[in-house]
């Protein structure tokens, strides 16, 4: 996973692998949860 | 590790079914997913665990979220049980690490890599127990008031629950239940709701539903803090995290929605017969 990271620093490219792994799925989450928001709200205005 | 396409959809497929699961009878699925990447679609062990904690956190999120707002999340409970789990996962992912590096034993006649061998018991173990406990609650009512028959109420260090109405619970208790979850988690790549949440109920006295918020809670964070771990040695596969979350976070709404509409108590056998079918996949793939 860690090639596409434009670092050879390995502290830094193995904080990066952190972040991203951990900060995708909580973003996809959001987004889910801000759908399944969003639809309910239309559902309750209509 | 790269994925064909074909792969990504079988993943995206297993997620989804698993996923369905989930949002029918309100379990994790981790003690599902993680044999079946390691079983049926050899993903290294290190690999499938890192990955699918982390796919953990985009399906439990959410359930966690609606536990906070309803309030059914004891956050002294999760307080004194967090130190147990974070231990736990670092204890858990050391002990796979060093499973892995053993490398292959002779038994039976046969090579079996340790690591593979030890988890495969282990995954039987709890998949048995699995069948068994939603075979016998297939068809009755959910209790969500039940209290502790075991009540670990002695032992060192009392202290008390006051949001669970528990009076009095031993703080090394409630630290080696979460311990015994973070080992689960960072060793096998389950949340381990499971067992927390009989463990909760029945050991500790707290009222069901709000061992199951804190439980949710629990499991969130240690999908994160293993995540963590194994993404420092390389070992989560964005790939894979994705095409399992674009599966499951769709089959959990699926799901739940057909959660209102379906004889759920049925669906128990149903969910117990497929915990079999992955037992008979790890086992068929063990010797095979």
């Amino acid at each position: 996973m860690g090639n596409w990271l434009p670092t050879t620093n390995p502290a830094v490219a193995a904080t990066a692998r952190v972040v991203v792994s951990i900060g995708i799925p909580l973003i996809w989450a959001l987004c889910v949860e801000a759908v399944i928001h969003l639809s309910r709200n239309r559902e309750a205005g209509e | 590790m790269t994925f064909s396409p074909l792969q990504l959809a079988a993943l995206t497929g297993i997620g989804g079914i698993i996923g369905y699961f989930s949002g029918l009878l309100g379990v994790g699925g981790g003690f599902m997913l993680t044999p079946l990447l390691i079983f049926l679609f050899r993903i290294p062990e290190q690999l499938a665990v890192g990955s699918g904690m982390a796919q953990m956190i985009a399906v439990g999120f959410g359930a966690t979220r609606r536990h906070m707002a309803a309030g059914f999340v004891d956050f002294r409970l999760f307080g004194v049980s967090a130190p147990g789990v974070v231990a736990g996962t670092f204890a858990g992912k050391w002990i796979l690490s060093w499973l892995v590096s053993l490398g292959a034993v002779s038994l039976i006649g046969q090579q079996f890599q340790l690591a593979r061998l030890v988890l495969s018991v282990l995954f039987l173990l709890m998949l048995g127990w699995i069948a068994v406990r939603f075979w016998g609650e297939a068809g009755q009512e959910k209790s969500t008031s039940a209290t502790g028959r075991l009540c670990w109420t002695c032992g060192p260090l009392l202290i008390a629950l006051p949001a669970s109405g528990v009076s009095r619970v031993s703080l090394v208790a409630l630290l080696a239940c979460g311990l015994l979850i973070g080992v689960m988690a960072g060793l096998l790549g389950v949340g381990g709701g499971v067992v927390l949440i009989p463990l909760l109920v029945f050991g500790f006295g707290i009222p069901m539903r709000l061992a199951i918020g804190t439980s949710s809670a629990i499991v969130m964070l240690s999908a994160i803090v293993v995540t963590g771990q194994y993404a420092l040695i390389d070992a989560v596969s964005l790939p894979l995290v994705i095409a399992l979350m674009l599966g499951s976070v769709l089959g959990v709404q699926i799901g739940a929605w057909h959660s209102h509409r379906l004889a759920v108590g049925h669906l128990h056998r149903v969910f117990a017969i497929v915990a079999i079918v992955v037992a008979c996949i790890v086992l068929f793939r063990l010797f095979g």
